[in-house]
């Protein structure tokens, strides 16, 4: 469970750790909300660019923000 | 066909789509959009197709007809898009599961079969399966049509199996050469 939800407590994580809402890291990063809502969930893998884009927001490293679980090929 | 020609069509198909317009929102919402039409394309195929056989059964064959024409035009569109984007629906739908591959043959055919035969029924009876819309006086013209009904769908059925043995030779022949 607890790898299940890696790049979900990462990607909050980084985010709060930039003082940045949910709307905010959505506005700079150009989706909506709850797509942002998905993504901190793990209800939605973001594309490459989406996810280089939320990583360099939240100056962090796509490969922290979201990484592989166990027995992801 | 050339690539400034595939991405002239794949343009034209994106803005007729208006997968480009900001309505289809970010990259989640899009293919959350795309998966919704998917599925109301599937039904509506589905619901296009029983409508169509039920109007069969009641003389509307043409309708049927129709509905069958309007799904064979839009699975064209789809392979035609999917082509010029390089993927190959042919290739992916033979990594479907066999008991779907059977499964949509048999709709596909029960559903053939059935507007064919209803129209057959007609002609050679005089009247619909059920109501009395274009009921008519069998005749030697009427005899004639059903009996070309019958060497139509024999060919049509021998064209379809021809067109798939060819299509699996020539699949295994490339796989051989890979």
């Amino acid at each position: 469970m607890a790898d299940a939800l890696a790049g979900v407590v990462q990607v909050r994580e980084a985010r709060k750790a930039r003082a940045l809402t949910q709307a905010e890291l959505a506005k700079a990063v150009g989706v909506s909300r709850q797509t942002v809502i998905s993504i901190e969930r793990g209800d939605y893998a973001p594309s490459v660019y989406l996810a280089l884009r939320i990583a360099r927001e939240l100056g962090d490293t796509v490969e922290r923000l979201f990484p592989l679980k166990q027995g992801d090929s | 066909m050339s690539d400034k020609k595939k991405n002239r069509l794949i343009a034209f198909a994106d803005q007729v789509s208006g997968l480009d317009d900001p309505s289809m929102g970010d990259e989640r919402e899009a293919t959350i959009i795309m998966k919704g039409h998917t599925f109301a394309l599937v039904v509506g195929s589905g619901t296009l197709t029983f409508a169509g056989i039920g109007l069969a059964l009641y003389g509307f064959w043409h309708v049927a007809l129709g509905a069958i024409l309007v799904g064979a035009v839009q699975s064209y569109l789809a392979i035609g898009y999917a082509a010029a984007h390089g993927v190959s629906i042919h290739d992916l739908t033979d990594r479907s599961s066999r008991r779907r591959k059977i499964a949509t043959m048999i709709v596909y055919f029960a559903s053939l079969v059935a507007v064919l035969g209803a129209r057959f029924y007609q002609l050679r009876v005089g009247h619909p399966v059920f109501g009395d819309y274009g009921t008519m006086e069998v005749t030697s013209d009427t005899n004639s049509e059903s009996i070309g009904m019958i060497i139509g769908a024999v060919l049509g059925a021998a064209i379809i199996f021809i067109v798939l043995a060819l299509r699996a030779r020539y699949r295994a022949r490339a796989e051989q050469d890979d």
